[in-house]
Order: structure tokens, then sequence, then C-alpha cells
């Protein structure tokens, strides 16, 4: 399932195995993601998507597997290295620095993981640059706390991109929000992938997922069962019975 | 310097001068006396809200430190008649040794499973101590003090200033941690490690700086003890009272500002001094409970938490 061409992937994941105990989360998952693709990811509850996402970040260690990150093995490296090197996630449930405001949440990736020495101002300016294209611009100074659920969720994006990202990993990030807010998200991200930044996002909203992505992988109990364009992985028999369980 | 720093400067060497000016002027022994536990009490307090309060992690292991810093006096003093600086230096060193150890223990213990495994640490380290015969034992030790150096008098009032520049060392640790990288860091780790890992903090590296500085300087404050009483001995070296006033007054205080444990010390110390003094000292195990319930549920954020309520309260108002 890796593909062909000239151009090395930007992230490339061999033979990954994940075990909890006796319980195989994830089996022989092998997978290239191209520089600047958008690429969604779907399957039923439990089929191990975030434990992938997981793996990615390094939270957790894999077992038998290997990640490349540009070319570099990045399999056994501590996550905030990884987030260094410009790998940036959001959490499935959102996991703000609750005693901080928002502009304090994005200080932190900027004092941690922004690439190149410069100076607060610079920071303050880049933080509500940030913050402005999110349209959190009017919360800088609100506690993480007090958002709404749609907030809390563009403030993750936006700590996210704070770090500077090559790779943007979006773990449900629509998941309990209404059908406008989907779309402000999902413009969100899409205008994110129009800056050269590749991707990933884990969703169950279908819609979503077909507007959004170049190419889907589908995960079924830790198994890859289809990868391809939207409209090939939603007409693969295998992925209609996952879901309808038929 | 921001106007801050030149604030606080200038207020820590007011704060010096007037202990040096009363160690010349005053002539009775028992201000310096009770003093001293004060100004430790501001001390360990300050120290242990570097990771209790700024990282999050609860450490009942205060008296553990403590206990180190007064025994690796006592061993100095009686191996090699050591000088006092160096007592405290080497007291400095060990508590960073064992702070790094109890930092890989973060590792793998959070929340009340490090708390637990701290209070192990006490009582392993105190048997240890117990049964060390070369510097007492259970049974302690007497220690002789040398002269006192001019321009000091006596030895108390000499030990009543160092313990001063503990307090001003520690307390200037204490902000720079909270003003710079480190503290955001720390602060970012104890709302959620798994998000701040992810946002390029190095989690790790960070606890185990704080607990490098919090366990030197415990140890470095637990070392003039041995001088300050002239005896030591393992149960009361170790003795958790230490670790719990700390805590109690860390909390009352306040750890989201490192002014907080300097006004919860200040304000348990003297009220358990006073009491010492004019009732009993089992009564002031009373009142730290007593308090220490009255503020968990009337201001769990301590003073800090409360002064910060009220000036927030009267802004909305104002608007």
């Amino acid at each position: 399932m890796t593909l062909s061409g000239a151009q090395s992937p930007l992230l490339r994941i061999s033979s990954l195995t994940k075990r909890f105990g006796g319980f195989t989360a994830l089996r022989d998952v092998s997978v290239d993601i191209r520089p600047g693709e958008r690429f969604g990811l779907i399957g039923p509850n439990g089929s191990g998507k975030t434990t992938l996402i997981n793996c990615i970040s390094g939270a957790f260690r894999t077992e038998p597997g290997t990640i490349l990150f540009r070319d570099e093995d990045i399999t056994l490296l501590q996550p905030h290295l990884r987030t260094r090197r410009g790998i940036a996630r959001s959490f499935q449930i959102p996991r703000p620095f609750r005693s901080m405001t928002v502009a304090e949440n994005l200080m932190v990736a900027l004092d941690f993981a922004a690439h190149e020495h410069v100076s607060v101002a610079q920071r303050r300016d880049t933080m509500m640059s940030i913050l402005d294209q999110m349209g959190l611009g009017s919360k800088a100074n609100v506690s993480a706390t007090q958002l709404s659920q749609v907030e809390l969720r563009k403030m993750e994006l936006a700590r996210a991109m704070a770090t500077h990202p090559k790779l943007l990993i979006s773990d449900e990030a629509m998941a309990g929000l209404s059908t406008s807010e989907v779309d402000e998200v999902l413009d969100l991200l899409l205008s994110l992938a129009s800056r050269d930044i590749t991707i990933i996002m884990i969703e169950h909203i279908m819609q979503a997922v077909m507007r959004f992505s170049e190419r889907v992988m589908c995960l079924d109990a830790g198994r890859i069962i289809a990868i391809g364009t939207p409209s090939e992985v939603m007409a693969n028999q295998r992925v209609q019975e996952a879901y309808l369980g038929t | 310097m921001t106007r801050n720093s030149i604030a606080f400067w200038t207020g820590a060497t007011v704060f010096l001068v007037a202990v040096f000016v009363m160690t010349q002027v005053v002539g009775n022994q028992y201000p310096f006396f009770a003093g001293y536990v004060i100004l430790q009490f501001i001390a360990l307090a300050v120290a242990w809200s570097i990771l209790g309060g700024y990282a999050g992690y609860v450490n009942f292991g205060t008296s553990a430190f403590f206990g180190v810093g007064v025994y690796a006096a006592v061993f100095l003093v009686k191996a090699f008649s050591a000088p006092l600086p160096l007592q405290i230096l080497a007291g400095a060193a060990i508590g960073a040794l064992m702070g790094f150890a109890l930092g890989l223990l973060t590792l793998r213990m959070q929340g009340i499973f490090f708390s637990i495994a701290t209070i192990a640490l006490t009582i392993i380290i105190e048997t240890t101590i117990t049964n060390w015969r070369y510097v007492g034992g259970a049974a302690g030790i007497q220690i002789q003090r040398p002269a006192v150096t001019a321009p000091f008098d006596n030895y108390v009032q000499m030990l009543f200033f160092v313990q001063a520049l503990l307090v001003v060392l520690a307390v200037a640790i204490s902000r720079y941690i909270q003003n710079s990288w480190i503290g955001r860091g720390l602060q970012a780790l104890r709302d959620d490690e798994l998000a701040a890992e992810c946002t390029g903090v190095p989690t790790l590296r960070l606890k185990l700086l704080a607990c490098v500085i919090s366990g030197a300087l415990m140890c470095a404050v637990g070392a003039p003890t041995a001088m300050y009483l002239q005896y030591a001995d393992p149960a009361s070296a170790f003795n958790l009272n230490y670790s719990v006033t700390t805590l109690a007054m860390s909390l009352i205080g306040g750890t989201a500002h490192w002014s907080g444990p300097i006004i919860g010390a200040i304000l348990l110390g003297t009220t358990q001094q006073l009491l010492t003094v004019t009732i009993s000292s089992e009564i002031n195990v009373l009142v730290l409970g007593l308090m220490l319930v009255l503020f968990v549920v009337g201001a769990p954020e301590g003073i800090i938490g409360l002064i910060r309520k009220l000036r927030d309260g009267r802004k909305e108002g104002e608007v």
C-alpha cells in the first residue's frame, strides 16, 4: 500500500503493530502520506484510528514497525521532539491547559516548539495572527475553561498551528458540533491545507470526510481494509460491511 | 531589569539589611530562636511549591529532604569539622541528587501514587539513618558549635542571618522560574502532561529540573538545623510534621504565585510560634489541621486565589 513516484513521502509508516496486553489494536499497518496531502482516516469505533495517531505523535511506543518522518526514523523519539520536527495534533476530547488563557495556551507552543529564536514581541504577533485566522482573536485573554465546545476545538487547532507543523493530525475535531460549526471547522482545515500543511483528518462525519479528503483510508479491527479516493473507499464492500455491520 | 525586578531586589536587600541590623541591635535571644524557625519554613514552603505548586506533583517527602540536610551537616561536622557554608553546600548537592532520583519516579507515577512514594522515601531514609551508628543512630547525636565569627556575637543570630539568605535565594529562584519559560512549561504539564508533550514541552526534563531545584533547596535549608539545635536525632529530623506543615503553608498561601508560600509560611509560622509560647506546642497541630480544612473548603486557591478573586470581583463591579 505504499505509493510509487519520485516524491518521497512526508510520513512513512511500515508494518506498524500495537498491542495492549493480549489485545492487538493495530496489526501490520503500512501507509505513506505525501507532502501536502489531505488524508482522511475513517473506521468504526475501536478500529484503531486514535491508536494510530497516538503512535505517530509518540504518546504510544510501537513494538514492531517503524515510522519515518521526512526520511528520519522517529519510531523511538519522545513526543515533544516529534512536535519540534513538525508533527502536531489535536485531541478527540479537547485537552486545553485549563489554568491558562487562550493566548497563554498558544504561547506554550511558541515558547517550546518554535524553530527559530524570535523575540517575545514577534511571538505575540504570531500568536495573535493565528488566533485571528481561527476566529478566536477576541478570545485571546479569556480563560480556556470559559470556551464553548467549538471554540475549544478551534483553540486546539490554533495551538497545534502555533508549533509550526508540517503535518497536522486532527482527531475528530468536529465531533459533537452543529452542522454550521462543522462547516466552520472544515473551512479552517481546508484553508490550512492550502498553505502547504499536510493534514490527516480522523472523522466520523462522512460528508466532511468526502469534501475534505484527497485520499481516504479505512481501518477495521486494527487493519487497513481500504485505501484510495473517497468515492472508491465509500464504494468498497468491506467498508460498507464494517460500517453497517452486515 | 524590569520595574518589577528592581522592586523585588530592593525589597530583598531591605529585608536582609533589616535582618542584619536586628542581629546587631536586639540583645534578647528568643526572637532569633523563633524567627529562625519561621524563616526556615518560608524557605521550605517556597522550595516545596516549585515542584508541588508549579508542576503539581504533591511531595510528602519534605521531611526526607530536610532530614538528609540535617544529617549531611552532622556527618560533615563529625568527620571533618566542616564549616557551616560547606555543610549547606553539601546538603544542597545531596538534595539535588535526591531530587533527581525523585524526578525519575515521576516517569511512572503521578498524582496520589507519587505522593505515597515520597512518604515511603521518607521512611526508608529515616530507617537507614536510625541504623547508622556513626551519626548517632536512634539515640541521636550532640553537636558542638564552633566559635562564632564576627560581626555576629552569638551563633543563633548568625544562623538567623544565614537562613534569611537562604530565604532570599529560594524566593529569587522560585520567582525566576515562575516568570520564565520553565514556569510556563511546568504550568502546562501540571494542567495536562500529554497535551504539554504534544505541544513541544520536554516534560521529563522540566520535572527533573523542578525536582532537583526543589530538593537542593530543601536539603540546604535543613543543613543549619544541626547547629541550631546542637543535637540531631532521626525521629525529629525526619518528623512528618515538616512535610505536613510545609504543604499546609504552601496551600494556604496559594501556589499560583511565588509570594503565596511566603504569605502562608509567615501566617502559619507566626501563629504556631505564638501558640507554642501562649498555650502549648500540642495545639499547633490542631490549629494547622483546622486552618487547612478551612482553606480547602473556603479558599482552595489559597490566600493568593482569594485576593485575585476579590480583585476580579471589584473590576467587574466597576464595569
